[in-house]
């Protein structure tokens, strides 16, 4: 591709995912179900509801909690730390809780909240459309991150203390920062030079640390994850699972969110069908975490943490609530 | 849009991003060259016409059978500006698709008005094929659930009659339908 193709793809594709932005932003509240009375409609309808049904002896987890950030007319992104604050973000607003949903502090941002991370030092690192922030633990400002161009959008955020990865989907590439937010250097995930790389159709590409400085990116138009190492090498990943069946990703862009349980276990989320489940490090499917009958809308954007007790919290923007679920029964069928 | 037009004319192999400059240059070019005609003498007759609202729409299926024409009136447009070219596509592969491939088995579409063309790896364009279309909205449906939501439904007004009642209006469950100015007669996705 020559730089000016490239140059006019990438102001394409920003300008695109900006406005799949706005337009999933708006179909977070549920949408009322229309009578089917054309039989390839109900035909449709019944054949996806078959893959929305989930066999109980496969939920692994049950949802303990339900706590509504206080103030949120909307949650859209959620993060916790090694205390266990869980810092919901919708809109422009970002409320702290503790782990009974009680507000610690509540902090107002110039653009909307896209992606949240903690470090082990327990800073908070605030993505913002096209801009990075992070804050100490009592929300003074540490650092504004440079580097990053003004048509990002920045839709997932890892940190390890010593440097920040930020997942920009509108470029379809990921950038290594420094703990103080200069810009070390990009994946672009392209295994040869001129492959095809990340291939992101809609804004939700995510990013989270694997065990022994390793990232995991979720390439979702592929409908798989990557393993790099912290220069950008890649070092592993999954087989794409496009399909509806319960073990695949469904759609053309998932899973749409994912993060790391302690045993190296991975937990993602999918748009579509909104369903949770559980693979291990390698990507074999082992269970479910919440099915798609427990949400309201099918089309929703569940971001996930995980917590210090591997607790995994998920934001349910139908229900404006971080939805938190536990193991029931802990078995070691995700330890690889 | 201005670099659209400045951008030199399709080389043979089209990329992902040849078919973007294609919609940079102009969405929905062949809705538009469709109306040219049709929509004047009309706009001459009415100065209102019927249209769906594709935000309101929740694709139940009525816009296929309630119109007064056979086949509908009502056709799938893609936005190709929403789309994200997906070799998965919600809109085009059936629900229990083995393959991601063409085969009429894989197909959602009823009347194979849905054509497929790979860009280069992993990306796919999808096109309406207008004569087939029978304005079912199954692929709507599916794009609307599994992807960007670039397919959507339009009256189509080089073959609507504008019934002065619309008889999909009358049945539409959540009031998508309206009258627009006929000089617009279009209320389109992604513009
Ligand atoms: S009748 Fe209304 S909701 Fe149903 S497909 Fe037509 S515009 Fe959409
Ligand atoms: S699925 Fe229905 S609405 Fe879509 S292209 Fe085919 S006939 Fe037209
Ligand atoms: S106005 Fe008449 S012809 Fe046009 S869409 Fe409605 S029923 Fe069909």
């Amino acid at each position: 591709m020559t730089k000016k193709t490239m140059s006019i793809l990438t102001v394409a594709a920003g300008l695109a995912l900006t406005m799949l932005l706005i337009q999933r932003l708006r179909q977070l509240a549920p949408r009322p179900a229309a009578p089917s009375s054309n039989p390839r409609i109900a035909a449709y309808e019944e054949q996806t509801g078959a893959f929305m049904q989930v066999d109980p002896e496969l939920i692994l987890y049950h949802e303990t909690a339900a706590l509504r950030p206080p103030g949120l007319a909307t949650v859209t992104a959620v993060a916790t730390d090694d205390e266990h604050r869980i810092y919901a973000g919708g809109g422009r607003q970002l409320v702290v809780m503790d782990r009974t949903g009680t507000e610690l502090r509540r902090m107002t941002f110039t653009a909307a909240v896209t992606c949240l991370a903690t470090d082990p030092q327990n800073n908070l690192y605030v993505g913002l459309g096209n801009q990075v922030e992070s804050y100490k633990v009592d929300g003074a400002l540490r650092t504004r991150f440079t580097g990053i161009r003004q048509e990002a959008l920045i839709t997932s955020l890892a940190a390890d203390g010593e440097v920040v990865f930020a997942a920009d989907a509108a470029d379809r590439k990921v950038m290594r920062f420094s703990a103080d937010g200069v810009l070390q250097l990009t994946i672009d995930g392209r295994e040869n030079a001129g492959g095809p790389g990340f291939s992101v159709p809609s804004p939700y590409f995510d990013v989270f640390l694997g065990q022994g400085r390793t990232l995991w990116v979720v390439n979702p138009g592929r409908q798989r994850l990557e393993e790099y190492n912290y220069d950008g090498e890649h070092i592993g990943g999954w087989e794409d699972a496009p399909g509806l069946q319960l073990e695949n990703f469904c759609g053309c862009c998932n899973p749409s969110h994912a993060a790391r349980l302690s045993d190296g276990a991975i937990v993602t989320s999918e748009k579509g069908i909104a369903r949770i489940k559980i693979y291990t490090r390698r990507g074999a499917f082992t269970g479910v975490v919440a099915a798609p009958g427990m949400f309201d809308s099918q089309i929703l954007s569940l971001d996930l943490a995980v917590d210090a007790h591997d607790r995994i919290l998920v934001t349910d923007p139908a229900r404006v609530k971080i939805r938190i679920f536990e193991l029931i029964n802990y078995t070691d069928n995700h330890n690889e | 849009m201005t670099q659209a037009s400045t951008t030199p004319a399709q080389p043979e192999k089209l990329t992902r991003s040849g078919f973007l400059r294609r919609w940079l240059g102009g969405l929905s070019l062949a809705l538009v060259a469709g109306l040219a005609g049709a929509t004047s003498w009309k706009s001459k007759r009415k100065t209102q016409v019927w249209q769906l609202d594709p935000h309101k729409c929740v694709h139940c299926g009525n816009c296929e059978h309630a119109c007064v024409l056979k086949p509908s009136a009502v056709k799938a447009v893609h936005a190709y500006v929403l789309c994200g070219y997906c070799k998965l596509c919600g809109g085009y592969h059936h629900p229990q698709a083995k393959n991601l491939d063409t085969a009429a088995e894989s197909q959602l579409c009823p009347t194979g008005a849905i054509k497929r063309t790979f860009i280069e790896d992993p990306f796919y364009e999808y096109t309406i094929i207008e004569e087939k279309c029978i304005g079912c909205g199954v692929c709507v449906k599916g794009c609307s659930q599994f992807g960007n939501g670039s397919l959507f439904l339009q009256v189509r007004h080089d073959r609507c009659v504008n019934c002065n009642d619309c008889a999909i209006a009358r049945v539409c469950p959540v009031q998508a339908f309206r009258l627009v100015p006929a000089d617009e007669p279009y209320l389109l996705k992604g513009v």
